[in-house]
Formats: structure tokens, sequence, C-alpha cells
């Protein structure tokens, strides 16, 4: 197994049908994938191609893949009504989620920013002409989706046996080591000591959406980066976490995220009507709840 | 004891025509070594004996960015690992590639999944 850093996360790569020397490149393979997108589509570089078009004022010209990208997050927009919606960058920054997260980087006195409330619709794309025009309130940011989506990108890299983990939005290929599917651990969001449940997944993705580790005070309060789209505030879902596995990192990602934003009772629905999909959710109460499509090893 | 008018140098007569020939043979070799570093050596025109290498941008074949091919006809490109092929006019200059390091032997070939 090899690891590495990027997007802020650790990133391990495991191929175990692969000699060391075979891993080895490919994990040179899939940092330089992350290097690469995390450098164009960062909403924390001033030159990425995001930081670019969250400052123009004008329509512009937008690569083919973000472009890509953009229509791809529209998709999820539509399919989760407006839940997911990647145009909350303004509302996190006024949350005070300006800068690339570290611990009590961000701390800060009480925000005197009002929320802002953004819609992906007011994002103008036009795909034939590769062009983007972005009102002045609408800020994007691709955060989990784009690491969702290059985990994804970085499995299409690797052989049938493969994991792709970063920070636990992961792709896991095949059967895992063992032939009996490869093991997920459910961190217990209240004490990262602890594993909640265990999962067996064979030839699909996982990802979870918690406020524990990306918050930060904002004079007395505690702010977090699970905005909810619908006010432009942090979520006060009753929910501790959810962990989502979906075919694609990407999926994962979006349902994980808008499961967590509905709540414990219809985010459990929410994920359990759908084909395919599994969750795991932890109430703020410590309970926990697993629906949908999931070997459950452990819990 | 020596005579002083001995030592003294022997004074050079130069006549009028002299002098001429003389300021002229400076000048018109200050206009030579000027002219060459000029550049007026480079000028095929006036250095008969320059090589008259033929044009070579006129004898290459046609030249194609790869992605005005059709998507068909596009030969395959594997970079060498740790590189990319980069697109149209993007800048040249790219992200540097993480350090990638063996992972720890402690740990587990499994995920820990959390939020991240």
């Amino acid at each position: 197994m090899r690891q590495f850093r990027a997007m802020n996360t650790e990133v391990a790569v495991a191929a175990p049908t692969l000699d060391d020397a075979a891993e080895h490149e490919l994990a040179l393979q899939i940092a330089s994938l992350f290097a690469e997108t995390e450098r164009r589509f960062s909403r924390f570089l001033d030159d990425s191609e995001l930081g670019r078009l969250n400052r123009a004022t004008e329509t512009v010209t937008a690569s083919r893949e973000l472009i890509a990208l953009l229509c791809r997050a529209r998709r999820h927009v539509t399919d989760t009504d407006g839940l997911f919606d990647p145009t909350i960058g303004a509302a996190l920054c006024a949350a005070g989620y300006d800068r690339s997260f570290s611990s009590g980087a961000l701390d800060r006195g009480p925000s005197t920013t009002p929320a802002v409330r953004a819609r992906f619709a007011d994002l103008v794309i036009d795909e034939q002409a590769r062009c983007v025009r972005r009102p002045s309130h609408v800020q994007l940011d691709l955060g989990g989706f784009l690491k969702g989506h290059t985990v994804d990108r970085a499995a299409a890299l690797a052989p049938a046996t493969a994991m792709i983990d970063a920070g636990g939005d992961a792709v896991l290929r095949g059967a895992g080591p063992d032939g009996a599917g490869w093991i997920v651990e459910v961190e217990d969001p209240g004490d990262a000591t602890r594993v909640l449940a265990t999962l067996r997944v064979r030839d699909r993705a996982v990802a979870t959406s918690a406020p524990n580790r990306r918050r930060w005070r904002a004079g007395r309060d505690t702010a977090h980066h699970l905005i909810d789209p619908r006010t432009g505030l942090p979520s006060t879902s009753d929910l501790a976490q959810v962990t989502a596995v979906a075919p694609t990192a990407e999926h994962a990602d979006v349902l994980a995220k808008v499961a967590f934003l509905l709540g414990a009772a219809d985010g459990a629905r929410f994920l359990a009507d759908r084909s395919g999909i599994g969750g795991v959710l932890v109430a703020r109460d410590g309970a926990l709840r697993v629906v949908g499509d999931l070997e459950v090893a452990d819990a | 004891m020596t005579d002083p008018s001995r030592r003294r140098a022997p004074r050079l007569r130069l006549g009028a025509l002299e002098l001429r020939l003389y300021l002229v043979a400076v000048l018109a070799s200050v206009y030579v070594l000027t002219f060459r570093a000029v550049g007026g050596g480079h000028d095929a025109s006036t250095s008969p004996a320059a090589p008259t290498a033929p044009h070579p941008v006129t004898s290459l074949p046609p030249a194609v960015w790869l992605d005005q091919l059709p998507v068909a006809q596009r030969p395959v490109v594997v970079p060498p690992p740790g590189w990319r092929i980069a697109s149209r006019g993007e800048a040249a200059a790219a992200a540097p590639a993480p350090v990638v390091v063996r992972a720890p032997a402690s740990r587990p070939l499994r995920v820990r999944t959390r939020s991240s």
C-alpha cells in the first residue's frame, strides 16, 4: 500500500495483485492526478480555473473538464432537488470557511457576514460554447464532490482488485484481498478511536459526511462545513454522521451529504429508496441505523 | 656619461599625404569591423559565400494539434509515470506531484470511513 497527501487529506492506494514496483507506479500516477485536479479546481488557489471563475465579473470560457464537472454537478442538483448544491461557496466563506482547513486556523469572533443563499440555477452554463456566467453572489465550491470524482478517476487507472481511499472517500474494486469484500470500518463521530460498524464492500464506493472534523469557532458558537443550501447556514441536522455506499465515490459523497442535511428520518428514507445504495446513519444521540443495500459484517 | 641628445626618441616625420592615407586606412578598418559586428555579414545578398540552406519550414508536412484530429485518428500517447498530456494552451507549469511513500506496515488493508 502506498500513500500521499493531496486535497488536504491522506490518500492511500492499494493494489494487492500488483507487484511492489507496479503498485508504486500506480500510486505515482494517481498522486499526479490528484495534484493536477486540485491545482485546477480548488477554490483556495487563486490561479486555479475555479478560482478565476469565482472572481470573474463577465462570462468566461471554461475548459472542457470544468464544463463536464459542472454538468455532472447539475445532474446531482436536479436529482436531489437542490439539496446538493456546489454554489454554496459564498455561504461557506460567510460562515468562516474562507481558506484551506486546518485545526484552529478558521477560529474567529462571531460572524457578522449575513448568510448567502445561491442556487445552481443562477449559474449560466453554455455547454456548446463552453462559457459560464456567474452572478456575483454565486461562488462555487466543488469540495467533496470533486474529491469523490477524483477518486473515481483514480480507480479507473487501477486493476480489478484495488482500493483508493482519500480520507474515507473510497472506491473498492473487486472483492478485496481475501475475496470476501473489502473491509470498511465506520468511525464513531464522537470518538475517532472507536468503530461503530464494519461493512464488507465489493465493486462499490463509500463516502461519509459529518461536521465533527471541519469545524471551527465563531465567537461562542461552533460552525462547520456542511452548509444547508435552503438556509445558506451550517446545517442543524439531528444527525452526527452519514456514510453512503454507492456505485461511485462522487455519487456516495453527494448522497451522504444530502442524507445528512435531510436529518435522521428523511435521510434514512432518501437512501433506502434508492436502488443499489446503502447507508449508515448515526444520530446525535448515538443511535445507529443501517439502511438499503449493505453487507454489514459487524455493528 | 651619456649624451642626453642620444636618448631622445627619433621623431616621426609624416607628410600630409602619408597622414591622409593613414587616416583612410584606420577609418576603413573601423567600418569593416563595425559592418561585421552589426550583422551585415549575415545578409546573403552581400555575402555570396554564405551557405544557402533550404528553408526548413516549407519542407515539413502540415502540423496539427492532437485534439484537432478526429478521435479515431489520434495516436495513443502514453506519457511516462508522473507525467500527463497537457491541454492545448495550458500553462506548462504543472503542479508538483505529492510525495508517494510506502504506508506503514501497521496500517491494515481496509478503509476507515469518516468525514475528511
